[in-house]
C-alpha cells in the first residue's frame, strides 16, 4: 500500500466501488470515481444524494465498508496525516472553533501544516478584510465561510475540497470562492473537488462532473462530452397528440399538441430517424444545459 | 393544557431530560467520596461535631452541581425572547421552575445519602439553603453582562450565603466556633431564617426581572464566557504572548483541548480557595485565633478540591450529550448541529493532518495539565496553612474542652485523600470519554466506570474487601490488556508504555508506604483502582480517537 | 475583452468564448496582433475554468483565429483576414436567418424587410437626419 503510494500518481483520488450504509439507509451505492490530479471536479446532488458523505469518505471521517478510497494512493483511514497534509478542506457547515480568534485560528491551523505560507495567509486575510482580533462567533456567515476558504487555501493544498462552498452566502463571497478554484486549479496539477446543488457553478468551474442520487452514480465524465451527448430536439407532427408519441432514443419529452420537445442523450441520429418514420419534422435542436441534464438523470433513475 | 408554560415544561423536559438526570449522576460521587472514608472512622452522625465541615461541603457541591445541571437544563432564556412571552413570565417559569427542581433534587439527593451515611442528616433546611442559592444565582448569570462585575458579585454572594450556612452551627466567629455543642445543623428553621430566605428570594427575583428586562430590550449581547476570555486574553496581551505560535501540532492541539476542554477544571478551584482564604482571615481577625482563621481557609480548600471534580465529571456527560447529535447528521439528513465540540472532536479538527498516537498526546498533556494546576493550587493551600500552624503553634485541630475531637487525626489525611483522590478521578474523568466509546454499548468500553461504580457500591456490603479487590483485579486485566493492545498497534512507543507503568508503579509505593492504618484496607484498594483507571486513558486514548475520527 | 458567459442556456462555455472572440476579431474589435488576456486572468475574470479557456484558445488556434508566440502569449492572427471574411459571412448569415424568422413571424414579407434595411443604412449614414 504504502509502496504504491511512493510511485507517482496521476489520479488525485480513486474510488472504487463504495458502499456505505448507515442503519437500514444505504447512504452510498457501489460508487466508483476516478478523479484524476488537475482538474476540478464537481459533484452534483440534491440534498441527502450522498455528497457529504462521499466527501467524509475521502478525509477518512467514514470507513469504507466495501471497495476502497485511495488518495494520492493513501488510504485515509490508516493515513490521516499523508492524505489530510495534501487536502484543504472547508465543509459545509463552517464549523470551525467558534470562539477563537481570527489570528489565533490561523496560527492554530499553522501548525498542523509545514508548508503553510504565512505570506499568502496574510494577503488572503487583507483581500477578504479580516480583522485579526475578532472572534469567529461575531462575524457573519460570509466572513465565517472566508476564514474557511483562507485555512483550506493558504498551505497551498494538492487537492482542494469544498462541501457545498457557496450554500447561503452573498454574490461577493460566491465570487472570492469561485476565484480561489480558478486560481488553484490554474497552478499546475493541483486538483479541486466540490460538491454543488449550483448547477450554474459547476458548469462553469468543472471538467468532470458526477451527478450522486440516493447514493449511485448517475453519470459520471467529462463536462463537455456529456453536455455534447445530450440534445434537445423539438419535433413537429402533423396531428396533435395529447400523449407525447413515443420516440426511440428519447429520454425525457415534454411538450402538446403537434410539437413535442425530446431530449437524447448520444443517439441523435436514432432518433432523427424515428422521427421521420412517424412523418414528424425537426423544427429546433439545441444543446441542453446541466440543470436539464441532471432533472432528467434524476427522474429517469 | 394548552397553555404556554404547559408547552414550555414540555420542550424543555424532552430535549433536556439527560441533562436533568445528570445533576443527581454527578453529585453522588462527590458524597461518596467525602463521606466513604469516615464509614471507617464512625463518623455517621451530625450530633459529632466533626461531621459537620464534611456536611458542608457536600451541601455546598451539591448545590453547585444541581444548580448547575438546572440551569444547563433551561438552557439560554435569549430563545424565548422571540417568543409572545412576557418578561415576567419568562423569568417565573426560570426562576420558580428551576428553584422548584433544585429543591425537589437536593431533598432526594439528602434523602439518599441519609439513608447510606449519616443517619440523621437534616434535609429541609440543606433544601432552604439551595433555594436561597438558587435565587441569588439568577439575577448573576441571567442576563448578557454589561461587566465583568460578576466576578466581584458571584463569589461575594457565595460567601455571604457560607456564612449563613456555617452560622447555623455556632458563630463562627467566637471561640470554640461551630464545633461548641450548643448548636444545631438546621434540623430547625427559625423564624427569622424564614424570613431571611424569603426576602432573599424575592430581592433576587426582582433583580433578575429587572436584569431580563433590560437584556431583552436588547441593549447588550455578550456572554459571559467571552467575557472571561477576553479578561484572560488582555492579562495574556500584556505578558506579549497572545496570538501565540505553536511548536508542534501536538502543542497547538494540547492549547486547543485545554481552551475549550479541560480548563474547567482548575477553574472553579482557582476562583473558590481565595475567597475562602479571605473569609479565614476574617474570621481569624474577629476571633483573635489563628485556628478559627485557618479552619475556614482549610474547609474551603477541601471544597475546592471536591469542586474540582465537578467539571472533569462534566466533560463525558457533555460530550456523550454532543455526541448523540453529531451521529444524527451522518446518517445523511444534514441538521445544523452545534456538534461536539465539548469533546474537542469536530469535523473541522479531523480535518486536520494529525496522527491519532499525536491528537492522544495532545488530550493527555492537556488533562493531565489542567488537573495538575487545579492539584497544585490546592496543596498550596493546604501547606500554608499547615506551616502556620506550625509556625505560630496554632491548634488546627481546634482540640476544645469539650466532647472527643477526632480532627487530629482527620486532618492532615483525609486532606491527602481528598486531594490525591480528587487529582486521580479528575484525571479519570477528564480523559474518560476515551478510555470508553459511548455509541458503542459493549461491556469493554463502560469498564471504567462501572468498575468504578461497583468499587464503591461494593463498600457497603459485608463482604466489601474481596469483592472491591477482585473489581481492581479485572482493572488491572483490562490494564494490561489495553498496554499489549497499544503498544502492538504502536499507539504508543515502548519507552512510554514502560515509563507509565513505571509511575504508577511508583504512586503504588507511595500510597503503599504512606499510613496504611490511616487508609484502611478498603481504602488502599480504592485508591490503587483509581491508579489503574488512572493509567488506562494513556493506552486507550489514540485508539478511542481512531474510532471517532472514523465512523 | 468584454465576453459574457451565460451558464444556463446549455451552450458549452468553451464554445460561447469562442463565438465572442470570433464575432470580437470579426467585427474589428480585437484588431490583428493584438495580445489576449492570458488563459489565467481570463479564467478568473470569467470564473470559468482556465482549462475551458485553454481548450477555446487551442481551437480557436487551429481555426486560425488566434496564434501563439514564442514569449508564450495568445494574439489574433495577423493574416486571418481570408479565415475571418468567411467568419464574418457566417456570423452574419445567422444574423439574417434570425431576422427573417422574426419578420415573417410578424407577418412581414421579404421586401418590406429590404427596405427597412435600406432605411436603417441610410439612417446610418446620416445619424443627426435619423435623430
Amino acid at each position: 500500500m504504502v509502496n504504491s503510494a511512493s510511485v507517482s500518481y496521476n489520479q488525485a483520488l480513486e474510488i472504487k466501488n463504495l458502499s456505505r450504509s448507515f442503519g437500514s439507509k444505504q447512504a452510498l451505492h457501489d460508487v466508483s470515481l476516478p478523479i484524476p490530479r488537475g482538474g476540478v471536479f464537481g459533484l452534483i446532488g440534491a440534498n441527502g444524494a450522498g455528497k457529504t458523505t462521499l466527501i467524509k469518505h475521502i478525509l477518512g471521517a467514514h470507513y469504507a465498508e466495501t471497495g476502497s478510497v485511495r488518495v494520492f494512493g493513501f488510504d485515509p483511514v490508516t493515513h490521516p496525516v499523508e492524505v489530510l497534509s495534501r487536502i484543504g478542506y472547508m465543509s459545509e457547515d463552517r464549523d470551525i472553533p467558534y470562539w477563537m480568534r481570527v489570528q489565533e485560528i490561523m496560527n492554530y491551523t499553522r501548525s498542523f501544516f509545514p508548508k503553510w505560507d504565512a505570506s499568502f495567509a496574510e494577503q488572503l486575510r487583507e483581500m477578504f478584510d479580516l480583522d485579526p482580533k475578532q472572534r469567529i462567533r461575531t462575524l457573519s456567515r460570509g466572513q465565517t465561510a472566508r476564514v474557511c476558504l483562507l485555512l483550506a487555501l493558504a498551505h497551498r493544498p494538492e487537492l482542494l475540497v469544498l462541501d457545498e462552498p457557496s450554500s447561503g452566502l452573498d454574490p461577493v463571497v460566491r465570487r472570492d470562492i469561485l476565484a480561489a478554484i480558478v486560481q488553484t486549479v490554474a497552478d499546475e496539477g493541483r486538483t479541486v473537488l466540490f460538491s454543488s446543488h449550483l448547477l450554474d457553478e459547476v458548469e462553469r468551474l468543472a471538467d468532470r462532473v458526477a451527478i450522486l442520487h440516493e447514493g449511485r452514480v448517475l453519470l459520471e465524465g467529462e463536462l463537455d462530452a456529456i453536455q455534447e451527448s445530450f440534445r434537445r430536439i423539438t419535433l413537429r407532427f402533423e396531428q396533435a397528440f395529447s400523449e407525447a408519441p413515443s420516440i426511440l432514443g428519447a429520454i425525457e419529452y415534454r411538450g402538446s399538441g403537434h410539437e413535442w420537445t425530446y431530449v437524447c442523450r448520444g443517439d441523435r441520429e436514432q432518433l432523427i430517424q424515428a422521427a421521420k418514420t412517424v412523418k414528424a419534422e425537426v423544427v429546433h435542436e439545441a444543446s441542453v444545459s446541466l440543470d436539464e441534464i441532471f432533472v432528467c438523470s434524476v427522474n429517469r433513475a | 393544557m394548552q397553555s404556554v408554560t404547559a408547552a414550555l415544561t414540555w420542550e424543555y423536559l424532552a430535549r433536556n431530560r439527560w441533562m436533568l438526570l445528570l445533576g443527581l449522576l454527578l453529585s453522588s460521587p462527590i458524597a461518596w467520596v467525602t463521606l466513604l472514608p469516615f464509614r471507617d472512622v464512625d463518623l455517621q452522625s451530625v450530633s459529632q461535631r466533626e461531621v459537620i465541615p464534611i456536611l458542608m461541603i457536600n451541601v455546598l457541591c451539591l448545590v453547585v452541581v444541581i444548580g448547575g445541571c438546572v440551569i444547563a437544563t433551561q438552557g439560554s432564556m435569549s430563545s424565548f425572547y422571540l417568543k409572545p412571552m412576557s418578561t415576567t413570565a419568562i423569568v417565573n417559569f426560570f426562576y420558580w421552575g428551576g428553584a422548584f427542581l433544585v429543591a425537589c433534587q437536593v431533598a432526594l439527593m439528602l434523602w439518599m445519602w441519609k439513608i447510606f451515611f449519616v443517619s440523621d442528616w437534616p434535609i429541609v433546611g440543606s433544601v432552604l439553603f439551595a433555594v436561597v442559592c438558587w435565587g441569588v444565582f439568577q439575577p448573576i448569570f441571567r442576563g448578557s453582562l454589561e461587566s465583568l462585575s460578576w466576578v466581584i458579585m458571584a463569589p461575594a454572594a457565595f460567601l455571604i450565603l457560607c456564612f449563613w450556612l456555617m452560622a447555623k452551627h455556632g458563630i463562627p466567629v467566637q471561640r470554640g466556633g461551630m464545633l461548641s455543642p450548643q448548636v444545631h445543623y438546621w434540623d430547625s428553621i427559625s423564624g427569622s431564617d424564614g424570613l431571611i430566605a424569603i426576602t432573599t428570594l424575592c430581592i433576587s427575583y426582582v433583580l433578575t426581572l429587572w436584569r431580563v428586562d433590560y437584556d431583552r430590550s436588547g441593549r447588550s449581547r455578550r456572554t459571559w464566557t467571552d467575557r472571561v476570555r477576553d479578561f484572560f486574553a488582555s492579562i495574556d496581551a500584556r505578558s506579549g504572548s497572545r496570538m501565540r505560535l505553536f511548536q508542534s501540532p501536538v502543542h497547538a492541539q494540547a492549547w486547543y483541548d485545554f481552551q475549550s476542554r479541560t480548563a474547567t477544571i482548575p477553574w472553579p478551584v482557582l476562583s473558590i480557595v481565595p475567597w475562602f482564604w479571605l473569609l479565614g482571615i476574617i474570621a481569624g481577625a474577629i476571633s483573635q485565633d489563628l485556628g478559627t482563621g485557618l479552619t475556614f481557609a482549610l474547609i474551603g480548600v477541601t471544597a475546592a478540591t471536591v469542586v474540582q471534580i465537578i467539571p472533569a465529571l462534566f466533560l463525558p456527560f457533555i460530550s456523550f450529550l454532543g455526541h448523540t447529535i453529531t451521529q444524527e447528521t451522518t446518517t445523511g439528513e444534514h441538521i445544523n448541529i452545534k456538534n461536539s465540540l465539548s469533546l474537542g472532536m469536530s469535523p473541522y479538527l479531523f480535518s486536520l493532518p494529525m496522527s491519532d498516537r499525536q491528537r492522544a498526546q495532545a488530550i493527555l498533556r492537556s488533562s493531565a495539565w489542567a488537573c495538575g494546576i487545579a492539584s497544585a493550587i490546592v496543596l498550596l493551600s493546604l501547606a500554608v496553612p499547615v506551616g502556620l500552624s506550625w509556625g505560630f503553634g496554632a491548634d488546627l485541630t481546634m482540640r476544645k474542652d469539650e466532647g472527643p475531637v477526632k480532627l487530629d487525626v482527620l486532618v492532615p489525611w483525609f486532606l491527602v485523600v481528598v486531594w490525591g483522590g480528587s487529582l486521580l478521578l479528575s484525571f479519570v474523568f477528564a480523559t474518560l470519554v476515551f478510555t470508553l466509546d459511548f455509541r458503542k454499548w459493549n461491556l469493554r468500553d463502560w469498564l471504567t466506570p462501572l468498575i468504578l461504580i461497583a468499587v464503591l457500591i461494593a463498600s457497603l456490603t459485608p463482604i466489601a474487601l474481596p469483592l472491591s479487590m477482585g473489581l481492581g483485579v479485572i482493572a488491572a486485566g483490562y490494564l494490561v490488556y489495553a498496554t499489549v493492545q497499544a503498544v502492538t498497534r504502536e499507539d504508543i512507543s515502548w519507552v512510554g508504555a514502560s515509563l507509565v507503568w513505571l509511575a504508577g508503579v511508583a504512586f503504588f509505593a507511595v500510597l503503599f508506604l504512606v499510613s496504611p492504618e490511616n487508609f484502611g484496607d478498603y481504602g488502599l484498594v480504592l485508591g490503587s483502582t483509581l491508579l489503574l483507571l488512572a493509567m488506562l486513558p494513556f493506552f486507550t486514548t489514540a485508539s478511542a480517537i481512531r474510532d471517532l475520527r472514523t465512523t | 475583452m468584454q465576453i459574457h458567459i451565460q451558464a444556463q442556456d446549455g451552450v458549452p462555455i468553451y464554445l460561447q468564448v469562442m463565438q465572442q472572440i470570433k464575432y470580437l476579431v470579426a467585427s474589428g474589435r480585437l484588431e490583428p496582433g493584438e495580445e489576449l488576456p492570458s488563459i489565467r486572468a481570463l479564467a478568473e475574470q470569467l470564473l470559468v475554468n482556465p482549462n475551458t479557456i485553454a481548450r477555446a484558445y487551442r481551437e480557436l488556434e487551429v481555426a486560425g483565429v488566434v496564434e501563439k508566440r514564442r514569449t508564450a502569449g495568445t494574439y489574433v492572427a495577423e493574416n486571418g483576414s481570408p479565415l475571418a471574411r468567411k467568419e464574418r459571412m457566417k456570423l452574419l448569415k445567422e444574423r439574417v436567418d434570425q431576422l427573417l424568422v422574426e419578420a415573417f413571424q410578424m407577418g412581414f414579407d421579404l421586401d418590406e424587410v429590404l427596405k427597412l434595411v435600406g432605411q436603417s443604412e441610410l439612417a446610418a449614414r446620416n445619424p443627426k437626419k435619423g435623430d
